[in-house]
């Protein structure tokens, strides 16, 4: 969640608004499909491997729509609560407190459920209502049926690699939604993004590329995952601050992302390589 | 005998009785000169004496001559002239009069247990002790007297280090740098660099020297030398690595194998020389820090004398190494045809071949010499260029072991004639090769066979045998599960009872946690409590919720199906045979486990010698039980023996990679372990037992479910009484299966 639930905020929604652009790098026209998705108040799915650029994404896509975006990072011990609220001790008794879901539901904000497969499957249930013709979300310990707001829309996104089998959304909630899929953009856009974001030269970001390819090339030989785009921006960072490049690779890419001795070893032969 | 061995024994020859040694060693040399074994071995055993004395005392040379009287009684005189002279080549590893003696014993257990083997074990002695050290020779010597008691011409040739098993031993105990050392390391930095991962494996020891010291691939994949002799660890590692780009480039970027035709081999020479330097730069352009790793490797000198083979290694030296300049005028033409040519066409493989051919010819023209017989190709990361050429008449040179098992493991091929299979039609086998770059680009690892090798435990020398066994990993043949299926229905009595006994045992399956700060439901206790508290002008428990959690059971099992040829065999009424029966519970189990939340995978395995430990998959933790399952169950065949302790092994690793709190392998068996390479009937026994205790140790629990006829039952020596069930029937199954959550519960 990206802020405070509590606390008298007279538009408890006002601190989720984005006020200056997001950078973002379009690959293909996702823009034009989410821009037609939500002006007919479709939820969406967004799927791509962690660090490709769907957050980021999405915050862009809230500025460009003018739209509050509440995002919340979902974790295997949330529970149904979590997103719609609770009652909560007060001097006077119980008190009812919206969750971030119900707050962007009455508010009309887009409501960012980020790696939704991690939530426990029934949690994931008290999206349905919302995400088809009804539009609306019932709140069951207070009696209560809040109809969405005419703006509100629903996004969620997941990685379909390294979870388990046992960890995959439910049909009945996929076949809710429309799907944007991302991926590690091309070589050339990707360095561009990094120079970009990092404030590197562009043939660094390049160098970085190369490097994130080679760990790419090892997702299932010993990676779960290769280095993300947001790692070699963290890279990149790096070199800019005046860390050469193979130790910027070293602390930012190889280190976070393996742990056995060979591998590691291997992966910085593998860096060496491009360097 | 290394060069500074040499040198030593030389100076033996030379050396002279010395006159300060003691009365004692005066007595000792003439009871061997008055013994009557020859003018030799008195002559050796005076000149060896004082070195062995001074090395290490006047009482090891006194006790050698005990051993070369003992020596030349049981193997005969020659024999007893070579034990002085490589004693005192010994003694310069052996310090102590400890080391000295045990050294002697050794041989003197030789003498005693196979005299015929002593003059072979001498000639070892050398080598061992430089590379494995005294106890690795301890070993060498166990395992070869050991294998006297079932072939003693076997046991010879082992302690002669002709023996493929005892090169491997001695291999694997040396401390040079091997590839199995660095596997997974390699393995990974080739996957890395290149995006895929062709078979590796190192080139057997039965491979001609050309192949053994240089890498190469094929459309098998890709193998490398077991070592580099002559590199120290850090050289050889980067030579591996550098040797793994440079055949990645190779199957990258040479997209047809050129045709051999009629070249000579000087031409084949020079242009696989300028292939090599065209898929290394056309590597540089994606990874240019390979340039420092290769030229590394190039350190001819422009100085070298002009020979063919230096003027090659100078030409492949300038064309990757840009301060490097030669003024050879060879070496420069071959540079400036090759810059132009690769500036206009760097992805096309033809010029290599003709700029190629001109360069050899000027060689031949310059009339300088090359032996294609004892040719390298230079510097030692390059590949033997076999993988880039179609040869018309050594193509066994390319097959690999691992080529039969890529197509999966054909179970139904009894006889082992592997070997003499009929060679392909030529005309087949150049399509093939044509293809083979092609294929290898193509290979998805999961297609092939996994082979992972395991140590084994020898219980006559107390000691692993590391790398002994290799298993291959596939996954299990489809075949239709009719009657498997059909008899499923027919237990469905079992099944039910079996499942309900099960998730009996899987109580407390939702729990109410209380008194949280944050949860699903208030805590009517704890609020009241709260409120109490506030009606007390105390400060209320802020922790008034509950919550209803699932805690599943974190249980992983591993079933081990034996499918070794003895499970054909009929058990009990109806026919079935003892595979029907392992497969029939392994799928009720499987099923049973699943619908009650545990996760279970299954394989079969089965063993034909040391080198082929099959392990095939049939379900994986994590996958459903479907069809697929049914038919894969199905497609296990009873063949071959039963090696049990490499398969734990492997089963050990695919469970520690689990992360449940219970880690169960279930074997199900039907008798003892056994091979056709082992004749020691309690080796394999001793083996396994080992293996379970690895695993023990581990904190995996093994059991085993022995089934069948049970009267030659060798499950209780191996797994112990309490953790084997015995089934006549599969009506026992429940029962056993329930026994053993018990167990699992306690």
């Amino acid at each position: 969640m990206n802020a405070p639930l509590a606390g008298p905020v007279k538009d408890p929604i006002d601190a989720y608004r984005i006020v200056s652009e997001p950078f973002y790098r379009p690959f293909a026209q996702e823009i034009g499909h989410y821009e037609a998705a939500y002006a007919a108040r479709l939820p969406i799915l967004l799927k791509g491997p962690t660090g490709c650029g769907k957050t980021r994404f999405v915050e862009h896509m809230a500025w460009w729509l003018k739209r509050p975006l509440v995002t919340v990072s979902c974790h295997e011990d949330m529970t149904a609560s979590d997103l719609v609220g609770r009652f909560l001790l007060d001097a006077d008794g119980t008190v009812w407190h919206d969750g971030p879901l119900t707050a962007a539901v009455r508010h009309g904000a887009i409501c960012y459920l980020d790696e939704v497969v991690e939530a426990r499957q029934d949690t994931t249930v008290v999206i349905h209502s919302l995400t088809d013709h009804r539009r609306h979300l019932p709140l069951e310990k207070k009696n209560e049926l809040v109809q969405a707001h005419p703006d509100f829309q629903l996004v969620i996104s997941y990685n379909p690699g390294y979870q388990s089998v046992l960890k995959d959304l439910k049909e009945s909630t996929r076949q809710r939604f429309c799907a944007i899929s991302f991926d590690y953009p091309d070589a050339a856009i990707e360095a561009e993004i990094v120079a970009r974001e990092a404030g590197v030269e562009l043939e660094t970001a390049r160098v970085l590329v190369r490097v994130a390819e080679r760990s790419r090339n090892l997702k299932g030989h010993g990676l779960r995952e290769g280095a993300s785009t947001r790692m070699l921006i963290a890279a990149g960072q790096l070199t800019a601050q005046g860390v050469p490049l193979e130790e910027a690779c070293q602390i930012a890419i190889v280190l976070p992302l393996v742990d056995e001795p060979e591998i590691r070893a291997a992966m910085t032969s593998a860096v060496s390589a491009c360097l | 005998m290394t060069e500074a061995a040499t040198a030593k024994a030389n100076t033996v020859e030379a050396r002279e009785y010395e006159p300060q040694m003691s009365a004692v060693w005066t007595k000792a040399l003439s009871r061997i000169a008055q013994a009557g074994y020859g003018e030799t071995v008195t002559q050796a055993y005076r000149t060896c004496g004082p070195v062995i004395a001074e090395a290490v005392s006047e009482e090891a040379a006194v006790d050698l001559g005990r051993l070369v009287s003992w020596i030349a009684i049981r193997s005969g005189r020659r024999a007893a002239a070579r034990v002085p002279h490589t004693a005192a080549r010994a003694v310069q590893h052996l310090k102590t009069f400890t080391a000295f003696s045990e050294w002697c014993a050794l041989l003197e257990r030789t003498g005693r247990d196979l005299p015929e083997a002593v003059e072979a074990l001498l000639e070892t002695s050398d080598r061992s002790l430089v590379e494995i050290g005294l106890s690795g020779f301890r070993t060498f010597v166990g395992m070869g007297l050991a294998l006297r008691l079932t072939n003693r011409e076997k046991a010879r040739l082992f302690l002669a280090g002709e023996d493929p098993e005892a090169r491997h031993f001695l291999d694997r105990q040396s401390s040079v740098l091997r590839f199995d050392d660095e596997e997974l390391r390699l393995k990974t930095f080739h996957a890395a660099l290149w995006g895929q991962l062709p078979p590796i494996v190192e080139t057997p020891a039965t491979a001609p020297e050309q192949m053994r010291r240089r890498a190469g691939f094929g459309r098998d994949g890709i193998r490398l030398p077991s070592g580099f002799p002559g590199f120290d660890r850090a050289d050889s590692l980067k030579l591996y690595h550098a040797a793994l780009a440079h055949v990645g480039a190779h199957i990258a970027f040479t997209r047809q194998v050129f045709e051999r035709k009629s070249l000579k081999p000087l031409q084949v020479a020079v242009i696989s020389l300028l292939e090599d330097a065209r898929v290394e730069r056309l590597a540089l352009e994606k990874m240019p820090g390979l340039r420092s790793l290769w030229s590394s490797f190039h350190t001819i000198d422009a100085r070298s004398a002009d020979l063919a083979i230096t003027l090659m290694a100078r030409l492949a030296r300038t064309l990757i190494d840009p301060e490097y300049s030669d003024t050879n005028g060879w070496v420069e033409k071959g540079k400036r045809l090759f810059e132009e040519a690769f500036a206009a066409t760097p992805d096309d493989q033809t010029f290599c071949r003709r700029i190629g051919g001109l360069l050899a010819n000027d060689l031949g023209q310059m009339r300088l010499q090359f032996d294609a017989r004892t040719y390298m190709v230079q510097p030692a990361y390059r590949d033997d260029n076999l993988g880039i050429w179609t040869f018309d008449e050594e193509p066994d040179l390319i097959e690999m072991d691992v080529a039969v098992e890529t197509e999966g493991v054909r179970l139904e091929q009894q006889e082992r004639d592997e070997a003499d299979r009929q060679e392909p039609e030529e005309e087949e086998k150049r399509e093939e090769e044509a293809a083979a770059a092609e294929k290898l680009r193509l290979r998805d690892e999961d297609a092939v066979t996994r082979l992972i090798t395991y140590p084994e435990y020898d219980h006559v020398s107390r000691r692993m045998r590391p790398d002994w066994c290799t298993v291959h990993v596939t996954e299990a043949p489809r075949k239709a599960a009719t009657d498997l299926l059909r008899s499923l229905t027919q237990e469905t009595r079992i099944q039910s009872s079996l499942t309900s006994l099960i998730s009996s045992a899987n109580v407390n399956a939702f729990q109410r946690e209380r008194r949280l700060e944050t949860g699903d439901f208030l805590d009517l206790d704890a609020c009241i409590d709260a409120q109490a508290s506030r009606r007390n002008r105390e400060i209320p428990d802020p922790r008034i919720f509950g919550r209803k959690s699932c805690k599943g059971r974190d249980l992983d099992i591993l079933l081990l199906i034996d499918q070794s040829h003895s499970t054909g065999e009929p058990a009990g009424e109806g026919g079935a045979s003892v595979l029907d029966l392992e497969r029939l519970s392994a799928a009720i189990m499987a099923g049973a486990m699943e619908t009650t939340g545990d996760n279970c995978a299954l394989a079969g395995f089965c063993s034909d010698t040391r080198e082929t430990v099959r392990y095939a998959r049939v379900k994986d933790f994590g996958q459903p039980v479907d069809q697929g399952v049914y038919e894969r169950l199905a497609g296990l065949e009873s063949a071959f023996s039963t090696r049990l302790g490499p398969v734990m092994r492997h089963g050990g690793r695919e469970l520690a990679e689990r992360t449940a709190y219970r880690k169960v392998l279930l074997v199900v068996t039907d008798g003892e372990p056994s091979d056709i390479d082992v004749d020691d009937p309690d080796y394999l026994l001793e083996d396994a037992r080992f293996a379970l205790r690895e695993l023990a140790m581990a904190g995996i629990d093994v059991f085993c479910f022995s089934l069948g006829d049970n009267r030659n039952d060798y499950s209780d020596r191996i797994f112990g009484g309490k953790n084997v069930r015995k089934l006549a029937d599969l009506s026992r199954l429940p029962g056993a299966l329930l026994g053993l959550y018990g167990e699992l519960k306690k």
